[in-house]
């Protein structure tokens, strides 16, 4: 190595040689932060049954538990992020995948299952981001147990559900059951992307999942 | 009372008339809850007389194979010995939305009861919620660092040229 052979030898050659070691340094760390360039980070939190069915034990869901029919969600506000978004109602697609909102900016609800306030878990689905910027779920990752979302309908006061965790999976091995499966309760989900980006598939390879149970207590509505 | 004697009744001649081969009056199923997205875990319950089929045969729940792939044969369950049985069954993911009619069978014959229950249709995998516009760091963590490197060969050459000059 060169580059050391004649260290000492005169202070331009050696600040020459700091230099270089820098560059390598910064290099290498820069790399390294390309191949991980994805979503924003996810703050992991809380728990879930981690296999099988969110019912471990088979419970009798009594529907008159609920005071008066839930309508369709239509305004979802999670205060901690200051997300305050209009919801649209989501199908299937022909390949029975999870149609998505063509708007970055709205949130989207499963509506062949269970309504925010029903027995079960429903599902709210947001963009971490376009093509151009931030979608309305960028911050997604930022919730932590404890936080609480708002549902609200048109002429409804507000549902809301208190987060219990915060969970991000690959999509290859995505837990269909636990996020879409029965629950005892009402129970919430929000759902966005995460992870590292795939530019050849245009897609990111995981999923960040809020699981929250509803609380007692109504509460403001959200705007 | 009279409504429950009348609902006893119509419960009742249905079972006799749903089970000719089980004569006795208490053959029954029930599945709960009784609609739950594919992928949940359900309660079936039920009872098969002694009388039509011994204690000792267990009581196996059939449906469409879609349901109880890949035969539409579902656990059998032990029965004790007034012939009650119980089980829990988790719906496959991959079963389409619909109503199912979940019958019993016990002893190589069909009891001729009957449940419903009705799946309703969840998603295949995680969805498509991100188009990559924020993660276009990458691109420049990627160029800043390919930078670096060829700086640093640059420098290196420089500084090889440099020690030479100054001997």
């Amino acid at each position: 190595m060169s580059i050391f052979r004649h260290r000492g030898r005169s202070k331009p050659v050696l600040a020459l040689d700091l230099f270089v070691v820098g560059l390598v340094v910064a290099g290498i760390i820069g790399l390294a932060f390309g191949r991980q360039g994805g979503a924003p980070p996810v703050r992991v939190s809380g728990t879930v049954p981690e296999h099988g069915s969110p019912m471990p034990h088979p419970v009798r869901v009594h529907t008159h538990h609920e005071p008066r029919p839930v309508k369709a969600p239509s305004r979802l506000a999670i205060p901690s992020i200051g997300v305050r978004t209009n919801v649209i109602r989501l199908g299937l697609n022909p390949d029975r995948t999870l149609d998505v909102p063509t708007d970055y900016s709205v949130a989207g609800w499963y509506a062949l299952g269970p309504k925010p306030g029903e027995t079960g878990a429903a599902v709210i689905v947001g963009h971490v981001d376009s093509k151009d910027g931030p979608g309305v779920f960028y911050r997604l990752g930022e919730v932590a147990p404890g936080d609480l979302l708002g549902v609200a309908s048109p002429n409804r006061s507000a549902l809301w559900f208190r987060v219990y965790a915060v969970r991000e999976y690959p999509k290859a091995a995505f837990p269909t059951a636990l996020v879409y499966g029965q629950t005892p309760k009402p129970e919430l989900r929000l759902i966005t992307c995460g992870g590292p980006f795939d530019a050849a598939t245009g897609h990111y390879l995981d999923n960040v999942v809020v699981f929250a149970r509803q609380v007692e207590t109504s509460g403001a509505h959200p705007r | 009372m009279r409504r429950f004697l009348i609902g006893a009744a119509v419960v009742t001649s249905a079972a006799t008339l749903a089970a000719p081969a089980y004569p006795a009056k208490k053959a029954s199923i029930s599945v709960s809850p009784t609609s739950v997205p594919a992928g949940s875990t359900v309660h079936i319950s039920g009872s098969i007389p002694v009388k039509g089929c011994p204690a000792s045969d267990g009581a196996t729940v059939t449906a469409e194979a879609v349901l109880f792939p890949p035969d539409g044969f579902g656990p059998t369950a032990e029965r004790d010995s007034n012939g009650d049985f119980a089980l829990d069954y988790t719906v496959p993911t991959s079963t389409p939305a619909g109503s199912y009619d979940v019958g019993l069978r016990c002893g190589g014959g069909n009891v001729g009861v009957a449940a419903s229950l009705t799946v309703t249709a969840i998603p295949l995998g995680g969805p498509a919620t991100g188009a990559g516009g924020t993660a276009h760091h990458s691109v420049f963590w990627t160029a800043f660092g390919a930078s670096c490197l060829l700086l640093a060969g640059i420098a290196v050459t420089l500084r090889q040229r440099l020690a030479r000059g100054g001997r």
